[in-house]
């Protein structure tokens, strides 16, 4: 009821967006507010610039807390942490490094609100704020604005081949809480962008190179240089994982070799055009009980999973003002997994473009269209296949999105949605109402109301997975079409302060209502096929989950050479499906830890030399019988040269081995986590 | 512009510790020292001609510096162009309009410093607790996450430097004891 009557004054918001577009008053305003801008030359930087004058530096703060940090993700502009009506937290490339974390995965572990647990050597199950599951479907993950969840299967991000040189990750943004009315469907949980590194920014020669017990080896090789207006690196990597602890010897080794460029050309002062690529091949061991349709019913493969693939982004920036900005992006990525008892490719085109203007001092818009286009070819076997093997999917959605200025440096408030049609969620309205108060520059206090929708996946509107039951029983997991899109109504506040320059924290909170969750529907008649009987169990938007939680974070400085960080995030949900036996509610309940705690020791020992030391502690996980666990990592480097850097990183250092999480959808066994050590050499010129 | 923005972008984010926060005291030093130039009247001989540059000198280690020369590449100083001198020791130390001294600088030699410069027209430039009291003519100080500047106008004056009042208004005066007993 409420929805609809937010949905209602959003649509107005959007009419009034139309009108404001045809004026043609902004056009004007945008050329005079550009005149104001400080020339290149004489800007400082932090937003100081040397046309100040001698009262205007008077009023400067000296220190600015970190809620400064840029952020774009939350509403696609640029705006800060500070800033932001939204649970935002930002990893920067120096926590990246500091963290030891060799994998993208790996440094999603200090985000609050973010779970993150491995499955076996080469996977991991990923999600934000509950329904953790290997292929967890209520997470946007992009890298470059790239969309890496995958529709074709569960919806979920294969992590295994979002490796990159980390190095040249610039930032990671992560948002909990919907982030459609920006994004689109599937960021209903939570966004993740990852953002690299300009080309001007990773000039000259870089090496890394290393080895250790369990990061066996790897080594990057990395070129970046400059022709006329064109910046541009290319890179090159490969890496050998080791296996982790199983009992029974799992042989899940993991090896990858990668390859990509990036080149970004400056046409005027106001356009810059950016083309980057890469291609993979990887070879990953796995274990897995597959269903047979004959006796003993089920067969434990040890498999050898390839991925391949690649991707071409091209980006086009257009930079008229502060307020005035074009963004037109286009991509194709391409993802190829065989595994020898399902296989698919995957072809997904997609083309966004984003204008963002002022109408007047109080209101800034961002608007914008999305299409994409996914085409997959999928091989499956008794045990598993998609109805049809091969479908194109199409999205299409206008998203609008004012900040309207109630009251100078003190209220903000954000109205937006986004229209989207889906081949199989069909329409969705995906509005968000988000109100911001800064009484200070050190605190910011917001609330959101937003709509989401998650849209059904190959697998929801075509499988057909059969489960072996006894005899020559098997239950049969039914996708259909007549599955339609999930909807979460998020309730949200937060609430950041910088009380000092040593001390700052966040804390953000939420109830997720979500509606419609696809679950499994009542047992229907069974089904005779050859000599075995399938009981067809089909898949029902018949679930409903009532989700909250809160996300802490603070970091004090000692000193100027000692910082100490940490996040805690609590979560409960109480799902209910409206058959008699369901086996997703309690997965739902007890398939995500409900407490976490990260710590993080920074030192600096002179300014050459640097330790970490992080510890982590993640509750159990109640319906997976995963115990809870204490782990240690450990991470020093050393600055030998201004060009040379060696660092020790010790992982996982207070168990041979630990559990982390069990597969409940594929059928995947789990390997531990296994206590390692490695050693590092960059080399930078 | 685009460039600037891509800069100032960049800029903030790897100067980000984590977590903690940016600071800005270095810049705002060098934006003052900068500023200082035109609200401060040096005596007629202190510029040889129309053409002479307008030299800040800089005494000790600092990372005001890089600033300092950042804007000297872009900026005027009353129509002169604003040289940045560098002196690595006491020995090299020698007048200039304007000459800071940073707290890298020990406190016995900043001492000497302001003794061999205390017959020439200079606005000795601190940032050391009590680098006015001690004879300086501006010292800065952090007052309330705000960049201050104290002004002892005694020394000033011994000097033949004439402060501006807007100058004077944002500063806090120290050393007025000794102002009137002169």
């Amino acid at each position: 009821m409420s929805v609809f009557r937010l949905t209602a004054g959003i649509a107005l918001i959007t009419c009034s967006f139309l009108l404001a577009f045809s004026a043609p008053s902004f056009a004007q305003e945008a050329t005079s507010s550009a005149l104001d801008e400080p020339s290149d030359e004489t800007n400082l930087g932090d937003g100081l610039t040397a046309d100040m004058s001698l009262e205007e530096l008077a009023q400067q703060d000296v220190v600015v807390p970190a809620m400064d940090q840029v952020v774009e993700t939350a509403d696609r502009q640029v705006s800060t942490v500070g800033r932001t009506p939204a649970a935002v937290f930002v990893i920067t490339q120096e926590m990246i490094e500091r963290s030891g974390a060799r994998y993208l995965a790996e440094a999603l572990r200090m985000a609050p609100g973010i779970s993150v647990a491995k499955v076996d050597s080469s996977s991991w199950a990923v999600t934000a704020r509950g329904f953790q599951g290997l292929y967890a479907n209520k997470l946007l993950v992009q890298i470059d604005d790239r969309v890496v969840y995958s529709p074709t299967t569960f919806g979920g991000v294969f992590w295994d081949v979002q490796y990159l040189p980390l190095a040249n990750v610039e930032r990671i943004e992560i948002i909990r809480g919907p982030g459609t009315t920006a994004w689109g469907s599937n960021a209903v949980n939570g966004v993740i962008n990852v953002i690299t590194k300009r080309a001007s920014e990773t000039q000259g020669a870089y090496i890394e190179s290393g080895g250790g017990n369990q990061e066996q080896d790897f080594n990057t090789v990395q070129y970046g240089g400059t022709s006329a207006d064109v910046a541009w690196r290319a890179w090159g990597q490969q890496f050998d994982r080791n296996k982790g602890w199983s009992p029974n010897d799992i042989q899940d080794q993991w090896r990858q070799q990668r390859g990509g460029f990036r080149a970004d050309w400056s046409l005027t002062p106001e356009d810059t055009l950016t083309l980057q690529g890469e291609v993979f091949n990887g070879y990953e061991g796995e274990r897995f009980t597959n269903t047979i349709p004959f006796p003993p019913g089920t067969d434990v493969v040890n498999d050898e999973l390839h991925t391949s693939g690649g991707n071409v982004v091209l980006h086009y920036d257009r930079v008229v003002d502060d307020d005035t900005r074009w963004r037109l992006w286009a991509y194709f990525d391409k993802l190829r997994r065989n595994h020898t008892t399902f296989a698919f490719t995957q072809d997904m085109y997609d083309i966004d473009l984003q204008y963002q203007f002022r109408t007047s001092e109080n209101h800034l818009w961002v608007a914008g269209a999305n299409y994409r286009r996914v085409q997959d070819f999928t091989r499956g076997g008794f045990s598993f296949f998609l109805e049809p093997s091969d479908f194109a999917q199409n999205w299409a959605s206008v998203f609008a999105q004012d900040t309207m200025t109630l009251a100078d440096d003190f209220a903000y408030l954000t109205l937006g949605i986004r229209l989207e049609y889906n081949t199989f969620g069909r329409f969705q309205p995906e509005p968000t109402a988000r109100l911001l108060f800064t009484p200070s520059e050190r605190e910011s206090l917001w609330f959101a109301i937003s709509r989401a929708a998650r849209n059904p996946t190959r697998v929801d509107a075509g499988v057909n997975e059969r489960i072996f039951l006894g005899g020559n029983l098997y239950a049969d997991f039914i996708g259909s079409r007549s599955v339609r899109a999930e909807g979460l109504v998020a309730y949200e506040a937060g609430y950041r302060a910088a009380p000092t320059d040593e001390f700052s924290w966040d804390l953000a909170t939420y109830i997720n209502d979500y509606n419609s969750l696809i679950g499994f529907g009542a047992v229907g008649p069974p089904m005779p096929d050859g000599p075995n009987i399938l009981i067809p169990v089909p898949l029902k938007n018949n679930t409903r989950a009532l989700s909250y939680g809160a996300e802490l974070t603070a970091t004090y400085k000692f000193s100027d050479t000692w910082q100490v960080t940490g996040a805690y995030s609590w979560f409960g949900v109480n799902a209910e499906s409206g058959e008699t036996i369901d086996i997703t509610v309690p997965i739902i309940d007890g398939g995500t830890p409900h407490n976490q705690l990260y710590l993080r020791s920074s030192w600096d020992w002179g300014t050459a030399t640097r330790f970490d030391l992080i510890g982590r502690y993640v509750d159990r996980v109640s319906a997976l019988d995963v115990p809870k666990y204490i782990e240690m990592d450990a991470v020093m480097s050393w600055r030998a040269t201004p060009t040379l850097d060696f660092s020790i990183v010790g992982q996982n250092l207070l168990q041979p081995h630990h559990l982390e999480y069990v597969d409940w959808q594929t059928g995947l066994h789990s390997t531990e986590v296994v206590r390692g050590v490695y050693g590092r050499l960059t080399w930078t010129y | 512009m685009l460039v600037c923005l891509l800069v100032c972008l960049t800029a903030d984010s790897s100067r980000a510790q984590p977590g903690s926060v940016i600071n800005r005291e270095n810049t705002l030093k060098a934006l003052f020292l900068y500023n200082f130039g035109s609200y401060v009247e040096w005596p007629a001989g202190v510029f040889a001609s129309e053409n002479e540059p307008f030299e800040i000198g800089v005494f000790g280690q600092t990372p005001v510096e890089p600033v300092l020369r950042e804007i000297a590449a872009n900026k005027k100083i009353n129509g002169r162009r604003i040289v940045i001198r560098r002196f690595a020791s006491i020995e090299a130390l020698r007048p200039c309009p304007i000459v800071f001294i940073s707290d890298d600088v020990d406190s016995t030699t900043q001492e000497i410093a302001l003794q061999s410069l205390a017959g020439d027209h200079v606005l000795v430039v601190g940032e050391s607790a009590g680098f006015a009291q001690r004879g300086g003519v501006v010292n800065f100080v952090v007052e309330s996450n705000k960049l201050r500047f104290q002004i002892n106008v005694g020394a000033a004056r011994r000097r033949g430097l004439k402060i501006s009042a807007k100058l004077l208004s944002l500063a806090r005066i120290v050393g007025a004891a000794s102002a009137t007993a002169e």
